[in-house]
């Protein structure tokens, strides 16, 4: 007995760390970050200036009060986007009556994608229009702003559809520093993803 | 060798191709169609049709070669893509597939069939 007792109490030991550390780690803010002085300055949303399915503006300012969901998409697309849409529709269904979380999906084919279109889409997917916004815009200010969200999006007249990018999901706090991400192909992923934005809503409570 | 055991064996490499039917198909759905209608097959709200428990396929069996083949024009967001490369097994294998899932209970197309609905949409 006494000599199990030693090897148990490290376990011990090592399941209650484990489950500390799950208690206390917050989401980290991803990006590289600059040291200025004693200020540390993480990876930032910059301005931007897009509009919505009902042609409204939408700034920076617009979304201050948000913690808010993104994805790059293009209504005609082939490839990756019905997927992806559909595991945004899992988060929207989770997170449709929580008034911080909105949904941003921006357009890369504003071209086609008009407000109008972006409209008509939003419809045929039956979402909750008031917490889901589509946005569209200047074409180069679109695939600059996937950039700022480690979003690849480029034209390629190669590609399905003639754009090549990738699905991910991207989490955005008030401050707009990106805090969690995830492939937005991946249910399993998607599926971890939800409590995290759970996980940075208690920041504000 | 024990009889009985012989048996058994027989009978789980039954189930296991019993479990398997229509394995090709299943690839061919899961690389060509999923991206759309999902490995589920339920689609995407009103943009791409769901193929689950699905009336179109219950009434339009006649049609599937032709709209595989050709694909369907774009009338809104997204077109159904014409696969013209697909053989008239290939074929078979996806509609013997999607027919016997997804809660549909629709028997398969024979090669036959499909050669002569895919001739008539030529
Ligand atoms: C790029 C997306 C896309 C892919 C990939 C795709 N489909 Fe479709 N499919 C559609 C759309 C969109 C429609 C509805 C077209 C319409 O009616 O305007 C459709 C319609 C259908 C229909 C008719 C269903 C109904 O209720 O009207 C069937 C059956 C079908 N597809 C089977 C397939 C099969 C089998 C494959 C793979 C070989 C496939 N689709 C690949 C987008 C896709």
């Amino acid at each position: 007995m006494n000599r199990l007792g030693i090897p148990l109490a490290i376990l011990l030991l090592g399941f209650f760390y484990a489950c500390q550390e799950t208690q206390v780690q917050a989401l980290p803010k991803i990006g590289n970050m600059e040291i200025n002085g004693k200020d540390t300055l993480f990876h930032t949303i910059p301005e931007f200036s897009f509009v919505d399915q009902d042609s409204n503006v939408v700034t920076n300012e617009t979304l201050s009060e948000y913690i808010y969901i993104t994805d790059f998409f293009f209504t005609s697309c082939p490839s990756i986007c019905p997927v992806v849409m559909k595991n945004m529709i899992t988060i929207h269904e989770a997170f449709k009556d929580h008034e911080k979380v909105l949904l941003v999906s921006h357009t890369i084919d504003p071209k086609r994608d008009t407000p109008t279109h972006l409209k008509r889409y939003a419809a045929n997917l039956g979402v909750d229009q008031t917490k889901w916004k589509f946005l569209t815009g200047d074409k180069d200010a679109l695939l600059d702003m996937a950039d700022e969200y480690f979003v690849v999006a480029i034209e390629d007249p190669e590609a399905p559809g003639g754009f090549d990018h990738s699905g991910k999901i991207i989490l955005t706090d008030t401050n707009g520093h990106i805090r969690a991400f995830c492939e937005g192909t991946d249910a399993d992923e998607v599926k971890q993803f939800i409590p995290k934005v759970n996980q940075l809503l208690k920041e504000y409570e | 060798m024990n009889k009985a055991f012989i048996v058994i064996i027989a009978l789980c490499f039954l189930y296991a191709c019993h479990n398997t039917t229509f394995v090709q198909g299943k690839r061919y759905y899961t690389d060509l169609c999923a991206s759309c209608h999902m490995e589920d097959g339920t689609g995407l709200v009103a943009l791409i049709p769901s193929l689950q428990n699905s009336e179109y396929l219950k009434n339009e069996q006649a049609k599937l070669p032709c709209i595989i083949r050709k694909g369907i024009p774009d009338t809104s967001f997204v077109a159904m893509p014409a696969y013209k490369d697909l053989t008239a097994y290939e074929i078979a294998n996806i509609i013997n597939y999607i027919n016997s899932s997804f809660g549909n209970n629709i028997g398969p197309q024979t090669i036959n069939q499909i050669e002569a609905r895919l001739t008539a949409c030529d």
